[in-house]
């Protein structure tokens, strides 16, 4: 039951998407404010998770919201607006990341979800937080992105789908090998007993 | 492929719980973005979804001409046309097979059957090898018709007596006519 609402709920927010490209396709551009003030914290979440810094990750949220207001004509409605919008995100986040190579090199060594947030873990611990983060550092690109926007993205396996542009239930077999593969990344973490 | 193990999504769940944050700078970056998007040029919608409308309205269009085509030509006066037909080759073969065997001449039947052709062929042809020239028809002739009323005329005998009474009537009215 509690799927179902989750899903309507969705569908309602992709509807809404849809029906403010429409508007902003007709001429009211300013309806995409409305669209901005939406995803733009989501959008951020997730460009920091590839950028690491948070100037970095808001100067690529811009150049996100910017791409996607040009390309709203080529917007064909198969994929909600919101993994449209996070696919955008992603190739933004990628290309900000080949583009300042060496400048990432020399600021960071790792994920985002590697270092330790500025925020406090709540009711986790700090030492399987940072247990988590490594593991989930360890998996293949495509298992850890399918983690990343299931699990910190609250995405759906379909809008999952669209963004890793695989079919669902390819996302949904790289989900299982990515918790399986963690879970066994933790078991040989606990049994080796290494101090994090 | 259910997931066997809630606790490890759960640990999850509370990792990104703990991750997610607020921009520190949202309102400066939500102010960056508008002013961004706002400097774009108006999005536009592709031509072929701004005409959408026009497909349809242009297969009905063509659907009504070709409907009114296929009944206009239904109810117009269909065209006459002169077929002539082949002679089939059964007709010919009757044609050449009902020709008469035989022919009246000179108040004679003569069998063409039984004509020998080369006995023919030598009859036409004269001494010098030159084919005999036909005598112009002497129809018409006072000699031809004495030859030919006593022959042509042997019907008349066969006549009922009451039809040959009319005759004599009609004949002697003729007379009378022309005084």
């Amino acid at each position: 039951m509690a799927v179902h609402q989750v899903d309507d709920g969705a569908e309602r927010s992709a509807n809404a998407d849809r029906a403010t490209f429409e508007t902003c396709l007709k001429g009211t551009a300013s309806a995409f404010n409305s669209f901005v003030l939406k995803h733009q914290v989501g959008v951020w979440n997730l460009a920091r998770r590839y950028l690491k810094s948070d100037a970095d990750a808001a100067d690529v949220t811009q150049q996100t919201f910017v791409r996607a207001y040009r390309g709203l004509a080529s917007y064909r409605g198969d994929a909600t607006p919101r993994s449209w919008l996070y696919r955008i995100a992603i190739n933004c986040s990628l290309t900000w990341l080949r583009d300042h190579k060496r400048e990432v090199a020399t600021e960071i060594d790792d994920n985002a979800l590697t270092s330790d947030p500025s925020s406090p873990t709540q009711l986790l611990s700090v030492e399987r937080a940072t247990q988590l983060r490594l593991a989930i550092a360890q998996l293949p690109t495509k298992q850890r992105q399918v983690v990343e926007l299931r699990i910190f993205d609250e995405l759906s396996f379909r809008e999952v789908a669209s963004i890793a542009q695989c079919n669902e239930n390819t996302a949904k077999v790289n989900y299982h090998h990515a918790l399986k593969q963690l879970r066994e990344l933790l078991n040989e973490t606990s049994a080796s007993g290494v101090e994090v | 492929m259910s997931n066997s193990d809630p606790n490890l999504e759960n640990q999850l769940r509370l990792l990104a719980t703990s991750q997610r944050r607020t921009p520190p700078q949202l309102h400066d970056m939500q102010t960056s973005i508008l002013a961004a998007v706002a400097a774009q040029p108006a999005p536009r919608s592709p031509w072929w979804r701004r005409w959408g409308f026009a497909i349809p309205l242009t297969l009905a269009s063509a659907a009504g001409v070709m409907l009114y085509v296929h009944q206009h030509n239904e109810t117009s006066p269909k065209a006459t046309l002169a077929v002539i037909e082949p002679v089939s080759k059964d007709v010919a073969i009757k044609a050449v097979t009902t020709a008469p065997s035989s022919m009246i001449l000179d108040g004679e039947e003569v069998d063409i059957a039984s004509i020998d052709v080369a006995t023919l062929d030598e009859a036409l042809t004269d001494q010098s090898g030159e084919p005999v020239t036909v005598e112009p028809d002497t129809v018409g002739d006072s000699a031809a018709q004495q030859h030919l009323a006593p022959s042509s005329l042997q019907w008349v005998d066969s006549l009922p007596a009451a039809d040959l009474d009319r005759l004599e009537q009609w004949l002697d009215s003729q007379a009378a006519e022309k005084g």
